[in-house]
């Protein structure tokens, strides 16, 4: 019976970690446009998003606040986070995400 | 009630310009952010939502009594865009649409094809990829600034230039404007003498048709202070390439300068022999000169380099690649440190460190020629935020350009500049305020560290240059901060400010002409009204 909770334990990590834990990928573009601007280096957008290694669904979708897609994202982790998520055994984990939007692309008729 | 397409907008304390080189605060409540987001309407249901949207927030200034300023990209080095009351974020007005032959003046002598009508918080980037790449066929921007992050009516309301030779700045390609006036006025802007819209577009509009020559050149370069741009009638060409060679093995010398003085191009050959013929099909375009102000020596090749483009036709099935990478710039952190080690060691000990340490950035990342000739959406494009760079630009008749140049060597060399220098060769303009005003212009731009070493030398060299008699023009969208009421007046003349004062009086009611003014003008004595005969 243990070893058929543990089994079932580890495999529940290995499948959150694997699907659904800090998978970071940054998508460069070039020539970037943006729906408006922030002040100084600062993006247009941002949210902090918490989360846990030991939830099913932390995926964020922000793409659908932008009419015409995402033209560049910046994931922050500080050290404070990482210290956080080491704390609380991954039961808190956050990082920063900021993005544009993308101005729009194409040309319109005169109706 | 909020309108559809209008968003307060609480701005960060204090507001940053992209470069981060000055802050700045607004009131808070004052601001708002106009978008195009909602699918259910076209494009051009948007852009007349949006028209009533810029009418509605200038309304709200007036009744509130707050002064109001349309930000686009907030790009400019200087706060001439900045007000102390509330900001309009108009980047998410993007829309460009195509000119078929109904919307133009029979009068105009051109084709339907030559014209796009852009709204105003278009960014260059996204203009060039419309132009060259999505749209065939295939077109371009006349001029552009060094990079492509700008709003199309940021870069004409600043005075953008590029280096057109024989072609003008960025606002020069402009030929009517869309300019919302007052919370129940908008106005179409055009030259009489270059009439460009037929009636069913401007009824498109809804606008008020004025077809003035002065009060379109004083619009063009306002800075923001004649009301909001909505959008812009540009001409573009037939996409071209620029085929870029870099000279460094001309020498500095007087005949050159006369040379390069006069735009004499044969002598120039003369004296060049590595210069490439200009001849069509690969016509001189865009000429500029990048120097190290610590190295140059008359009789001597070290520390200066000629980059000519030339206007060569493009092959079949080329696409322009707007992709890659940051061109090679110092790092900000290597700003950031070189500015730091600077202050530290003081303006008394530290005049050899600088020019050692600027002799080497600026051998470093001095560019070699592009080897293939790209488009102008290829060349000039991105750029990297730098914290902590000063930018200052100013111009001079290319006849004056050996004895400004001579005036900065010798500045220099009992000052230390921790930057370099380049001349932008530029045709003027006939915008009233436009400050590349010579007929044919040299831009000097003097990029560097934000420090206030490098902030002397700039007021000194403009000090030389009023004590030597030359006439000269300053940037309005750079560092501008020795502009004043008196500078202003003798750089422009009477005549010219006041058809610009009694533009903006004739175009905006006296309670528009309070929202529209900030302390810049203030300074520059531009705010003070002279009503039109």
């Amino acid at each position: 019976m243990t070893k058929f909770l543990a089994s079932i334990v580890i495999s529940l990590v290995a499948g959150c970690l694997w699907s659904s834990c800090s998978i970071i990928r940054v998508v460069e573009i070039a020539s970037p446009t943006a729906d408006c601007a922030g002040s100084g280096q600062h993006f247009c957008h941002d949210t902090t998003i918490r989360s846990s290694i030991w939830k099913s669904k932390n995926k964020v979708n922000f793409q659908s606040t932008c009419a015409t897609g995402i033209s560049r994202v910046k994931i922050t982790t500080k050290p404070m986070d990482v210290v956080l998520g080491f704390i609380t055994l991954g039961f808190l984990v956050q990082q920063r995400i900021d993005w544009d939007c993308a101005q729009r692309t194409g040309s319109d008729d005169i109706r | 009630m909020i309108p559809p397409g209008i968003k307060p907008f609480n701005p960060d304390s204090p507001w940053k310009n992209c470069h981060e080189n000055f802050s700045h605060r607004f009131k808070p409540g004052a601001s708002w952010i106009l978008d195009h987001a909602d699918p259910a309407l076209n494009g051009s249901a948007l852009y007349k939502r949006a028209t009533e949207n810029l009418k509605w927030v200038i309304g709200k200034a007036v009744e509130q009594s707050t002064t109001l300023r349309a930000i686009g990209a907030n790009w400019s080095f200087s706060p001439v865009a900045m007000c102390n009351g509330g900001m309009v974020q108009t980047k998410g007005l993007d829309r460009i649409f195509n000119i078929n032959d109904t919307l133009v003046s029979s009068s105009y002598d051109k084709t339907p094809d030559d014209l796009l009508f852009v709204e105003c918080g278009t960014q260059i980037a996204r203009l060039n990829r419309l132009l060259e790449i999505d749209r065939p066929p295939a077109r371009c921007i006349r001029a552009s600034g060094g990079s492509n992050g700008q709003t199309i009516a940021g870069c004409i309301s600043t005075g953008t230039h590029g280096a057109a030779l024989y072609t003008g700045a960025v606002h020069d390609a402009v030929v009517g404007i869309h300019l919302i006036t007052g919370p129940d006025t908008h106005v179409w802007l055009e030259r009489a003498s270059y009439p460009v819209a037929s009636d069913k577009f401007i009824d498109w509009l809804g606008a008020t048709p004025l077809r003035d020559d002065d009060l379109f050149e004083s619009a063009l370069v306002s800075f923001g202070s004649f009301g909001i741009i909505h959008g812009v009638m540009i001409e573009t060409d037939p996409l071209f390439l620029l085929k870029e060679y870099r000279i460094s093995n001309a020498v500095y010398s007087d005949e050159l300068m006369d040379a390069l003085s006069r735009l004499d191009i044969a002598k120039l050959k003369q004296l060049i022999p590595d210069m490439p013929d200009s001849v069509p099909g690969h016509e001189l375009y865009h000429m500029e000169i990048n120097l190290n102000p610590y190295t140059i020596e008359k009789g001597s090749d070290v520390g200066w380099y000629i980059f000519f483009f030339y206007k060569v036709p493009v092959p079949p099935g080329h696409i322009p690649d707007h992709s890659g990478t940051h061109a090679p710039a110092p790092s900000p952190e290597f700003i950031w440190m070189m500015k730091g080690l600077l202050s530290a060691l003081g303006s008394g000990r530290s005049y050899n460190h600088i020019k050692k340490l600027t002799t080497k950035e600026f051998e470093k990342n001095i560019r070699p020629a592009t080897p293939v000739a790209k488009s102008i959406g290829s060349i000039f494009r991105d750029t990297r935020f730098t914290g902590n760079i000063a930018s200052f630009a100013f111009a001079v008749s290319t006849s004056d350009l050996p004895q400004t140049l001579e005036e900065i060597r010798t500045e220099i060399a009992q000052k230390a500049f921790a930057g370099a220098v380049a001349v932008r060769f530029v045709k003027g303009t006939r915008a009233t305020l436009g400050f590349t005003k010579f007929e044919n212009t040299s831009v000097v731009e003097m990029d560097g560290l934000d420090s206030g070493d490098n902030h002397a030398v700039f007021n000194n060299v403009i000090n030389r240059l009023e004590a030597q008699g030359i006439p000269y023009s300053i940037h309005w969208g750079k560092l501008n901060g020795l502009l004043d009421e008196d500078r202003v007046l003798a750089i422009y003349g009477e005549d010219s400010i006041r058809t610009w004062k009694q533009s903006r009086a004739q175009l905006l009611l006296p309670e528009v002409r309070d929202v529209f003014v900030n302390e810049f003008m203030q300074k520059c004595g531009l705010d003070k009204v002279l009503l039109p005969f």
